[in-house]
Formats: C-alpha cells, sequence, structure tokens
C-alpha cells in the first residue's frame, strides 16, 4: 500500500467520491490489463474492470487495511471468473477467436512491416497459450510473469498459500514454454539458435 | 535397464519435482537446500539445462507482453446505488417451490412409511393374537373330554325347537359332539352315535347305542322327525347320564375321543349301519374285525334294518364303533377325494352349522396342528389354501387321517399349521419385497431434497467478487 492510501481508504469510506477516483486512476490500467489476459477479450476486461470498482466503492466501507492493490485485483480476478463461468454457459463467441484476437498485438514504436507482423502474430499466439491454461494457472501467470507481482501477493489476491502460487505457476510456464516451442520460428532470433 | 523399469515411477516423480523446482529457481523462490539440489541437477544433466534455458525464454515472452490500453477510464461520476440482493427473485422462486415440493414429498414418503409399518404390525399383532387365542380355545376344547363330566356338564340345555324333544342334559363333550353331528346331519340317531364313543361310563354308552337303533338313520327323512323316538331318546339320554360313572371300558379311552367324535360327527355313514356291521360282526369283536373299511359314500349305504339286539351287544357294539370310526372310517375318509361328506350333506350347512363344524375341526386336530381362522385374501388363496373353499376337503395324504381343516366361515378360511407357516413364509417374502422399495423411496426423496436445498444454497450464497 502506497503511503497516502490508508488515508484516501478513510476518505472513501467518508463518502469522498474524488478520492476514490484518485485510487481508479492509479489502478484502473493494472485491473483491466489482468483481467484482459485472464479473459481474453478486451471489451469484456473493460465490463470487468467498471464493475471492479463499482464493487469496491461498495465494499470500501469493510476494507480493513492491508494491499489495496491486492483486493482490487481480487476482485478483478473474481469477477473475471464469473465471465468466464457465464460464457462457457452461453457461447456467444468461440475461445479460439479470443486467443486470436488481433487487439493483444501492441505495435513496437519502430517496426518494420516484417517484425511488426511476427511480433503481432506471436504476441497473438502467447495470449492463446494463456488462453489455453486452467483459469486458476492462467490467473497466476498473468499476476507473476505477466504483472510482475510477487508470489506473497498472488497468493494473497487469489487466498492461496505461496505453495499454491508456486505449483500452478510452474505448470503453467512448463505448458508455454512446450506450447511455445512448437512455434519456435516466431521467436525472437535469440531463442531460435537455442 | 531392468532398475530403470523397476525405479521408472519413482525415477520420474524426482525428475518431476526437480523440474517444477526450475520454475521457482528462476524467481529466487527456493530454500537454499532445494536451490542446492537444482544446481547439482543442471550441473549433471544436459537435459535439465536445456529446459531450463526454454523456460527462461518463456519466461522472458511473457515479461515483455505489452499493456494493454483501455478504450476509457473507468472513474465514476456517481456514487453507485448500493447492490441489490445477489439473488434472481425468479431462482429464488423456482429453487423455493422446488424446495417446498421435495420436502413435501421426502416428508410424505416418511410418514407414509411409518404409518404402513405401524399398521401392518398392528395387523400382525392381531393376527396373532387371534391365532393364539383360537389355538388356545382348541387346545382347551381337546382337553375337556378326557376329563369326567362335572355336575355342571349335566345343567339343562335348550338347544331350539327343531331339535324337538331333545332337551336332555348332556356332558359339555357331548354336547359338542351333538351340536357338531347335527351341523351336519341332524339325525337323533347319528346324535346319540356321536355321544356313544364320548359316553363316560359303558351304562351310558348302551343306553345311547341302544337309542340310536331304536332313532331312524340320516338317509331317512330327518325333516320331521319321530316324537316317539325323541322321547325314547330324551329319556335314554336321561338315564344314561344319571348312571352311576365307570371307567371306562375303550383300550385307548384318552386317544379315541380325539378324532373318533369328529369322523363320527362330520364323516361317518349311518350309526346305525356301523352298529349293523359291528352286530354282523359279533364273533369276532376285536376291533381288527373292522379293518375291512365300509363304502362310505352315502349312495352305497343301504338303508340299514334294525336289528334287535341285546345290551351287552350295544355296550360292546357301541365301543368298538369309536374303533371303527377312528381306525376304519377315518382313513377311508381321509384317503376319498370327493365327494367330500359335507359335500354331500343332505342339506348345504348354515353359518352355524359352519361354525359348529368348525369347532369339531379344531377339537380334533389340536394334536396334530393347530388350526386358525385367516381372512381369505390373494396370498391366503396363492398357497393354495382355498382349492377346498366351500365344503371340509380331505387331506391327499392317505398316510394321515387328519381332516383338511379349510372350511370356510363367510369369509374366513381356517388353516392348519403348516398352511399358516406357508402364508407366513409368502407373506414375509412380499414384505422382504416390499423394504428395499421403501429403502429406494426414502433414498430417492432424500437425494431430490439434498438437491433441491444444494441448489438454493448456491443461489443464495452467489459469492460476492469482494469476498
Amino acid at each position: 500500500m502506497q503511503p497516502d492510501e490508508p488515508q484516501l481508504v478513510e476518505r472513501i469510506q467518508q463518502g469522498n467520491l474524488s478520492a476514490f477516483n484518485s485510487i481508479v486512476e492509479r489502478y484502473q490500467s493494472l485491473v483491466y490489463n489482468v483481467s484482459a489476459r485472464i479473459l481474453g477479450d478486451q471489451f469484456a476486461a473493460e465490463d470487468v474492470a467498471q464493475e471492479t470498482f463499482i464493487s469496491a466503492h461498495r465494499a470500501i466501507g469493510g476494507f480493513r487495511g492491508g494491499s489495496l492493490r491486492a483486493w482490487l485485483l481480487r476482485i478483478a480476478s473474481n469477477l473475471s471468473y464469473d465471465t468466464i463461468r457465464s460464457k462457457k454457459r452461453r457461447p456467444d463467441a468461440s475461445l479460439e477467436e479470443s486467443m486470436e484476437n488481433p487487439n493483444f498485438a501492441v505495435p513496437s514504436k519502430d517496426p518494420g512491416p516484417e517484425q511488426l507482423a511476427i511480433q503481432n502474430e506471436l504476441q497473438g499466439k502467447i495470449q492463446g497459450v494463456i488462453m489455453g491454461l486452467p483459469t486458476d494457472q492462467r490467473a497466476v501467470l498473468v499476476l507473476i510473469d505477466v504483472q510482475g507481482m510477487s508470489y506473497d501477493e498472488t497468493a494473497e489476491i487469489i487466498g492461496k498459500s505461496i505453495g499454491t502460487v508456486r505449483s500452478r505457476l510452474s505448470r503453467a510456464r512448463a505448458r508455454v514454454r512446450d506450447a511455445l516451442m512448437q512455434h519456435r520460428e516466431l521467436l525472437p532470433e535469440r531463442f531460435r539458435q537455442v | 535397464m531392468r532398475t530403470d523399469n523397476v525405479l521408472g515411477p519413482f525415477r520420474h516423480t524426482s525428475d518431476d519435482r526437480r523440474r517444477e523446482l526450475l520454475s521457482p529457481y528462476i524467481d529466487g523462490e527456493l530454500t537454499d537446500g532445494e536451490a542446492r539440489e537444482v544446481e547439482q541437477h543442471l550441473a549433471s544433466s544436459e537435459d535439465a539445462r536445456q529446459e531450463l534455458t526454454d523456460l527462461l525464454m518463456a519466461v522472458s515472452l511473457l515479461n515483455n507482453l505489452p499493456t494493454l490500453e483501455a478504450s476509457r477510464s473507468f472513474k465514476l461520476e456517481a456514487v453507485p446505488e448500493p447492490e441489490k440482493s445477489p439473488p434472481r427473485w425468479s431462482s429464488l422462486w423456482a429453487t423455493g417451490l422446488a424446495t417446498s415440493m421435495a420436502t413435501m414429498l421426502l416428508v410424505s414418503l416418511v410418514v407414509g412409511d411409518i404409518l404402513d409399518v405401524l399398521i401392518q404390525t398392528r395387523e400382525m399383532a392381531v393376527q396373532s393374537i387371534e391365532r393364539f387365542e383360537q389355538a388356545e380355545s382348541a387346545a382347551a376344547t381337546a382337553l375337556v373330554p378326557a376329563s369326567a363330566p362335572t355336575p355342571a356338564d349335566h345343567e339343562p340345555r335348550s338347544d331350539g325347537g327343531t331339535e324337538g324333544g331333545r332337551a336332555a342334559s348332556v356332558s359339555e363333550p357331548a354336547a359338542r359332539q351333538i351340536e357338531a353331528a347335527n351341523s351336519v346331519a341332524p339325525t337323533p340317531a347319528q346324535e346319540l352315535t356321536d355321544v356313544a364313543p364320548q359316553a363316560a361310563t359303558s351304562q351310558q354308552a348302551e343306553l345311547v347305542a341302544a337309542a340310536a337303533q331304536i332313532l331312524p338313520s340320516p338317509q331317512e327323512d330327518t325333516t320331521q322327525p319321530d316324537p316317539a323316538s325323541g322321547e325314547q331318546v330324551a329319556d335314554l339320554q336321561a338315564r344314561a347320564l344319571a348312571a352311576p360313572i365307570d371307567p371306562p371300558k375303550s383300550p385307548k379311552p384318552e386317544t379315541t375321543p380325539r378324532l373318533a367324535p369328529v369322523v363320527a360327527a362330520v364323516a361317518i355313514p349311518p350309526a346305525s349301519a356301523a352298529v349293523q356291521k359291528s352286530s354282523q360282526s359279533e364273533s369276532a369283536r376285536e376291533p381288527q374285525a373292522f379293518t375291512a373299511a365300509p363304502d362310505t359314500d352315502q349312495e352305497d349305504v343301504e338303508e340299514p334294518p334294525v336289528v334287535e339286539t341285546t345290551e351287552d351287544e350295544v355296550a360292546d357294539t357301541t365301543s368298538v364303533a369309536a374303533e371303527f370310526a377312528q381306525q376304519t372310517v377315518a382313513p377311508e375318509l381321509a384317503s376319498a377325494p370327493a365327494p367330500s361328506p359335507l359335500k354331500t350333506s343332505p342339506s348345504p350347512p348354515s353359518v352355524g352349522t359352519s361354525q359348529a363344524v368348525d369347532e369339531v375341526v379344531e377339537a380334533s386336530t389340536v394334536d396334530d396342528q393347530s388350526v386358525a381362522s385367516v381372512p381369505v385374501t390373494d396370498d391366503v388363496q396363492a398357497v393354495g389354501a382355498l382349492e377346498t373353499m366351500g365344503d371340509a376337503g380331505i387331506d391327499d395324504d392317505t398316510s394321515s387321517p387328519k381332516l383338511v381343516a379349510s372350511v370356510v366361515i363367510g369369509d374366513r378360511v381356517d388353516l392348519q399349521t403348516d398352511e399358516i407357516m406357508t402364508l407366513d413364509r409368502a407373506r414375509k417374502s412380499d414384505n422382504a419385497i416390499e423394504l428395499p422399495l421403501r429403502q429406494i423411496q426414502v433414498v430417492a426423496g432424500t437425494i431430490v431434497f439434498l438437491l433441491a436445498a444444494t441448489t438454493v444454497v448456491i443461489f443464495r450464497r452467489r459469492r460476492s467478487p469482494v469476498d
């Protein structure tokens, strides 16, 4: 928790909306990216991010301290799981579409045409591999390897032990590695020569 | 090679563990011991080193995934309204309804089952009590003839006007036999023949036998009894009862009263015929003389001529008649398939007649088989107990002189012990089939109830994302 967060939380609990919006501004990208990587759908991720902050504002009165970021990401991951379950009940779009979603390809600053195409394809493949993981492994992989969180904070977010986080992450990484080895031609040149 | 095959699973388990340790090794999340173990493994295994390299490549690619940009801001423009109740009302109503129905089903199953068990238990208890009482009364009835007549047995007894002048006082067993005999073939002669074997003294037996010769046989028209004969019978009966009590002359006084009176009362040919036969066999007075069974069919029974006999002859004849009835006539009846004596009775038995027959049957069969009156139901028919419904049948087993006790009394039938046991076994087997069905019903109801309850819990405990 950042130094000013306890005061912000106190002000939010007193009904200060601007204080809450400052929290939103601080974490909205993180919440959105975690949701988007877990869901594999940026539009759904936006809905989840919005719902995350609404739910957080409603529940902020029960916040008893700790990591506000972890608390928000816990809400976001739970809402992402709910969205995945509802999509499974009402499959309006196949997961294959989400896996090949070109929106996940973010162009680099100075790409050549060929490099841009390969980069987009690789990023799409990686997102596809992530979407192929079980939901519990996917969240751990996204939080630690994509968002760079620690094992402890990830354990707090998913509500599991560090041992569980380590095990899930190890299995998720092994699967990603095996999947990427099947598309070695898309890897950067430094990895292709290995 | 062989060792590798044997230890294969353990070796792979160890490799899997080391492979799993590579991931936290990259992140520095291993203990010192685990880290040393991984490093030793990497130093000794080229495959492990390649695996680590590939894993680092994958993690690097994941770490370098670009940050996605949302198309809009998620700042709140207004304070959101308080959250409504999570469960949807339609789902709540549906699950509540399902729960109520499942609960009602379960309760109805359980209550119905309990009531069914209680009713069946009560019915079984009542039937057991009835059987016990009937067996007890049958046993008591059978024991009475063995005792000497008491003064109470000589109390005057009125049997109604149809009996004419037959309102004489008789002993209790004799009265029973007379009643039974009247119910089947109400002729004074046969009545006295029935009394004869039961007579407590030889003097009584003589007098009764003499009266039997005087009175008409069953083949004669009995609708209008001869008043003169009735008076003679009454007189003889009175004299018989007033006579001093002597030890019985019968060679088997303890056993003969059981079955012989029954046969005499229910099925024997006219008493006068028996007396006639005994008179004709006067030279050979041993009971063996009667082993040649007479034809008991009534069509073959000719009207017996009146034979003049002395008192001694009557006495001998009377005592031997009982032997004849027990040893000869009863087996003959047992071997005779049909028609039964009751079937060929001149007049169909009324309810009172059936009851009298029932008493006789109970008294006669108490030694061998207990008799119980049970309602006529499907399972009674199933055990074949009603094959002789409507009449008193004769047991097919010719070696046994017993009477089949399948006598219909209204909607009830008397069963012997073996038949009752067969019926009980059939009913127990039915219960054994019904029991698993009830258990299945209860289990099914419980499962439905639990499913409905679980559904309600799931809907009501819709997880809050904040949890």
